[in-house]
């Protein structure tokens, strides 16, 4: 074992030279791979960029680190259920202010919002997600401190609201405007009031600024006669890390404090979000997968014609006694030669134009417009550097170079000796 | 010797090399056919899904309606519907016409108390679009379902909705939404069937009701009107044609003021969102087709390095450079040429085979917004396949044509003593 | 040292089946200088691939030093070669990328000799074969009888036991096939190295010491000089 150790180097080298020798093929083969890795790395640092901003957006201006619901809740979320509350939320607060964890109460609710010709351009109405919080508390949770481009936030207990900006442009709404909301109580009346624009809202999160609709706490819960209750309280945690770790002990207070509710970390909270990211990845490997291939079979395409080119010189090595082992390798170096020049190759490329994608990014705004394309971001893409990417970038030039020439040259080493030296 | 001749025999005397460059320059045509037909697949299917359930080949609303839609405009109508479809219909273009009224509002009732159930509310002629939308086959066989009767408050609901509420035929249900003046307005209404639509926006929250009855709900049966009218054309017209024809039918009468007609194409956002689709999957074939050229170039350029030493010998036994270059591509030619078109053929009868059935893509399209099914049905066309001939063989021999003269320019000893 | 018995060889080609050996009974000493010879297809290639284990025999035994050949593995066969064999082709096959030095230096890097001794050893054989100040060249920057004294050259460098020379000569012209064929009669003479060669060159079989006549796949006549 030692002596095939010590001639490994050699064949290393010998594999150099032959590389250097066919140049031009090398270099074609070589950047086929290279070509296939820069989409990959292009792609996955888009994908990668969105997500991770999607998930900081996600927290910050949608759901929080996590959220206490009431158990019943969850599961009927599609119909902004205001009966699945939070009975006891003051309790809660304290427990959770006791253990220095920030924490804001908000009650959420379905609602038509009517609008009339006058001030607005238009009559109309829209169904909307409306929120009433507790400013102070909800500013230590959520990012929305210097999001206001106009305007200011409602005061506790006037009939006031923040609205979004692209829910504002969609409406023709400014400042002042009066908005009439319908809903229906906790117990199922029909409640009808007017609130007032005060600010205008944008956040980098695009589904905060299409539905926001943000009003006091303390006049909701007067119109949806929640007598005191909430539907969800919103905590943020500092530091980021493993948010189910993070989570143990808050459960466990829940558990304990008041069992009739539980709490979801954003991960859950986030889950239609996540789904969609996770599919747009599976879509997308298949199509990188596809790209792979395609180079791979320029790689095996570039053995098999090496090998058979070099038939004779196969015999003659054989002959004077390499083993078909040594044979082998030798021509696996090339093609890992040939990989890894291509997965260098490829970086470099990705490194540049992941370059630009990092600092610039790409504009989607004509293309995508407000079209809900999944991703809490605005419609520039950016992307980020995802370092492993770039080292797993060069293995897979190299590692699948490899294997895939691994079948064609025990093909040729099948072949005889002699039929090899009576080759042309 | 005629070239065609010697290019031929070389081709055979080298079946290995003829067979591995064919087959490179085969799998790419095939992917490619494959690729582009699923891609015009999907946008065929995003296409008549729309025009089939949502807009029709031209679409008559007021023309501040699409820029309001979000806010429910009701009150931008188009009076008079009756007597508008009997117009459309009486031009020669026009297959049928239809009207429509989309709506929100929410289903409430003693056990929902506290939740906002909301739905989707599509008000349609049952008999009008029997052959378009064709309610009756969408209906589920297994629920008892059945069309809603005239005059009466029975409505269709979507399967999706079914599902998430527990409905089921016979059951009733309350409805709480606007009318035009933006006054609530609440119906009781029973459930005659339950309907499925591959079409992913179909199927959601939706019910659907008799046209005169959601005439009824928003309030236009004071003055008859609906939210649009819907135009089916005849197959052998084309749409730009007939949406001009329509405007000028609708711009004599005052009557239809401020009322446009659209092709389907001019459908603003529909149009921009198919387009974006369409972006997107030529960027994706584009990546393909890039790659699938690398593969030809690659194996090309090898093939004519490969023979450096014979067109030494070829230029040694006085054969012009030119003439070398010729014969090479030549063979280079013929080689694309077979490779391409037993790849587009392939390529074309996968297509075909799958066309019926598809692939399930459902998965991977999961919470997207693409109004697809999930199934990827190739729609093979022949604009495809000669697209697909033509940069096959195209790429091919330019791949080598370039080494070819290069090779020929070598001197001929240098080629020949080159590798040995 | 070498004893060849009763060795058949059956080709197949196609529907055709070629009986290239009929029953060939050899056997060589150390140091000889032999010459296979006869008209082609009469096996004298095939009997010298038999006897480089680069081929099997279907039938008989095949023993090289004390070896019997016919029993080992195929990775063993190789080391075998490595260490026992040297082989001069008719084409003399040089690895394309590697200088002369470099192709010469490459049996001996094989049996893991030391950089030191291997370059030594290198540099002799190249001198005594006449290439000095050549060691630096390709084999596409060599003539032909220069790359058939490379050859040469790669198959004594290692001390072989036997070397096995196919057609040596005939892709030479006459001067240089001279030329090499002293080289190699030098070379046995000096090291007691065998020499077996196959040929049907007029000029190679009236240099060899003993020339085996083969014809039909059997041996005609087997003479001394």
């Amino acid at each position: 074992m030692a002596k095939a150790k010590l001639r490994m180097g050699y064949l290393f080298s010998f594999a150099v030279k032959n590389l250097m020798r066919y140049k031009k093929r090398t270099l074609i083969t070589a950047s086929a791979i290279a070509y296939g890795l820069l989409m990959f790395l292009l792609i996955d640092g888009m994908l990668t960029g969105a997500d991770k901003e999607s998930e900081r957006n996600l927290i910050w201006y949608e759901t929080g680190s996590a959220r206490i619901y009431n158990k019943e809740y969850w599961e009927n979320r599609e119909n902004v259920p205001v009966k699945y509350t939070i009975d006891n939320p003051d309790e809660i607060m304290k427990a959770l202010d006791d253990r220095n964890i920030k924490a804001a109460p908000r009650i959420t609710f379905g609602a038509e919002m009517i609008i009339y010709e006058d001030p607005y351009p238009e009559s109309g109405n829209k169904f909307v997600r409306a929120v009433g919080v507790d400013l102070d508390k909800d500013s230590q949770v959520f990012q929305l401190q210097d999001k206001l481009d106009e305007g200011r936030f409602p005061k506790a207990g006037e009939f006031e609201v923040v609205i979004g900006s692209w829910l504002a442009k969609d409406l023709g709404a400014e400042l002042g405007y009066p908005i009439t909301v319908s809903t229906r109580s906790k117990n199922g009346f029909i409640q009808t009031f007017d609130v007032e624009i005060v600010g205008i809202l944008t956040t980098p999160n695009p589904i905060v600024n299409k539905s926001t609709l943000m009003m006091p706490i303390d006049i909701v819960d007067e119109m949806l006669l929640m007598e005191g209750s909430v539907t969800e309280i919103n905590m943020a945690f500092s530091e980021i890390g493993d948010i189910d770790k993070q989570l143990a002990p808050i459960q466990k207070l829940i558990a304990d404090v008041s069992p009739s509710n539980e709490v979801l970390s954003w991960k859950i909270l986030g889950a239609d979000y996540l789904a969609i990211a996770s599919a747009k990845r599976e879509g997308t490997s298949s199509i990188i997968g596809l790209v792979f291939l395609i180079a791979l079979i320029g790689i095996s395409n570039t053995m098999l014609m090496s090998l058979f080119e070099r038939r004779r010189e196969i015999g003659t090595m054989r002959a004077l006694g390499m083993t078909d082992f040594e044979v082998m390798i030798s021509f696996l170096f090339e093609a890992g030669g040939i990989g890894l020049l291509g997965g260098i190759l490829g970086v470099i490329l990705g490194i540049g134009a992941n370059f630009y994608m990092v600092n610039y990014g790409i504009d989607f705004t004509s293309l995508i417009g407000d079209m809900d394309i999944g991703y809490r971001i605005a419609t520039v893409f950016k992307s980020i550097w995802v370092i492993p990417s770039y080292f797993l970038s060069v293995l897979m030039g190299f590692g699948l170079s490899v294997l895939i020439a691994i079948l064609p040259t025990r093909k040729a080493l099948k072949v005889s000796i002699t039929e090899c030296l009576r080759a042309e | 010797m005629n070239t065609y001749v010697v290019a031929w025999r070389n081709i055979g005397r080298n079946k290995r090399r003829t067979a591995l460059s064919a087959v490179a320059i085969t799998v790419a045509a095939f992917g490619m056919v494959l690729l582009f037909s699923i891609i015009a697949g999907l946008s065929f299917e995003m296409q008549d899904n729309f025009v089939r359930y949502i807009t029709g080949d031209i679409l008559i609303e007021h023309e501040e309606f699409e820029k309001y839609q979000d806010i429910n405009p009701l009150h931008f109508y188009v009076p008079d519907q009756e007597e508008l479809i009997k117009k459309m219909e009486a031009l020669e273009g026009v297959a049928h016409a239809f009207p429509r009224i989309n709506f929100g509002g929410q289903l409430y009732s003693q056990a929902s108390i506290g939740e906002f159930k909301r739905v989707s509310i599509f008000g349609f002629d049952p008999v009008a679009e029997s052959d378009t939308m064709n309610m009756t086959s969408h209906l589920v066989p297994e629920t008892n379902s059945q069309m809603p009767a005239a005059n009466s408050r029975e409505v269709i609901i979507s399967e999706g909705l079914a599902k998430r509420e527990g409905l089921k035929v016979g059951d009733k249900i309350n409805l709480a939404t606007m009318t035009v003046r933006r006054a609530a307005f609440q119906i009781t209404m029973k459930i005659s069937g339950i309907a499925y639509f591959d079409f992913s926006q179909m199927n959601e929250g939706i019910v659907f009701i008799p046209f005169d009855l959601a005439q009824y709900i928003v309030d236009y049966s004071g003055f008859d009107g609906a939210m649009s009218v819907n135009v089916v054309k005849k197959t052998n017209v084309e749409r730009g044609d007939l949406e001009k024809q329509i405007n000028d039918v609708l711009k004599t009468e005052s009557a239809y003021q401020g009322i446009t007609a659209r092709a389907f194409e001019n459908v603003s956002t529909i149009y921009s969102f198919l387009k974006m689709a369409e972006y997107i999957y030529y960027f994706m074939g584009l990546l393909f087709f890039l790659l699938a050229s690398t593969v030809i170039i690659n194996t090309t350029m090898m093939v004519i390095f490969e023979r450096t030493r014979e067109i030494g010998t070829l230029s040694a036994l006085g054969m012009k450079g030119k003439e070398i270059v010729r014969l090479f591509f030549t063979e280079a030619l013929i080689i694309a040429i077979i490779g391409s078109l037993v790849g587009v053929v392939i390529g074309t009868a996968m297509a075909i085979w799958l066309e019926p059935t598809g692939f399930d893509f459902k998965e991977a399209m999961q919470g997207v917004d693409f109004q697809i099914s999930g199934m990827m049905k190739p729609k093979w066309n022949p604009v495809i396949a000669i697209f697909v001939l033509a940069a096959g063989i195209v790429v091919s021999s330019f791949a080598a044509y370039f080494p070819a003269k290069r090779a020929s320019r070598i001197k001929p000893i240098e080629a020949m003593r080159k590798d040995y | 040292m070498i004893q060849v018995k009763d060795v058949e060889r059956t080709y197949v080609a196609g529907d055709t089946k070629v009986h290239a050996l009929k029953g060939v009974s050899l056997s060589v000493k150390e140091g000889e200088f032999l010459s296979i010879a006869g008209p082609s297809g009469s096996g004298k290639t095939t009997l010298l691939n038999i006897i480089g284990c680069i081929d099997d025999a279907d039938k008989g035994d095949v023993i090289i030093d004390q070896v019997d050949v016919r029993s080992k593995k195929p990775d063993e066969l190789a080391v075998f070669r490595r260490e026992k064999l040297g082989f001069v082709f008719q084409t003399f096959n040089l690895i394309p990328v590697m200088s002369a030095y470099e192709n010469v230096e490459m049996v001996l890097k094989l049996l893991k000799i030391s950089d030191a001794e291997a370059r030594e050893r290198t540099m002799a054989i190249l001198k005594e074969v006449g290439l000095e100040g050549m060691e630096d060249r390709r084999p596409s920057r060599l003539s032909g009888g220069q790359q058939q004294r490379v050859a040469i050259a790669r198959a004594l460098v290692k001390n072989p036991t036997l070397v096995l020379a196919d057609e040596p000569t005939a892709n030479l012209d006459s001067v240089t096939g001279k030329a090499v064929l002293d080289i190699m009669k030098a070379m046995n003479k000096k090291y007691g190295t065998a020499f077996i060669f196959s040929t049907h060159d007029k000029m190679v079989m009236d240099f060899a010491e003993r020339l085996v006549m083969l014809h039909d796949g059997k041996i005609e006549s087997d003479k001394r000089r």
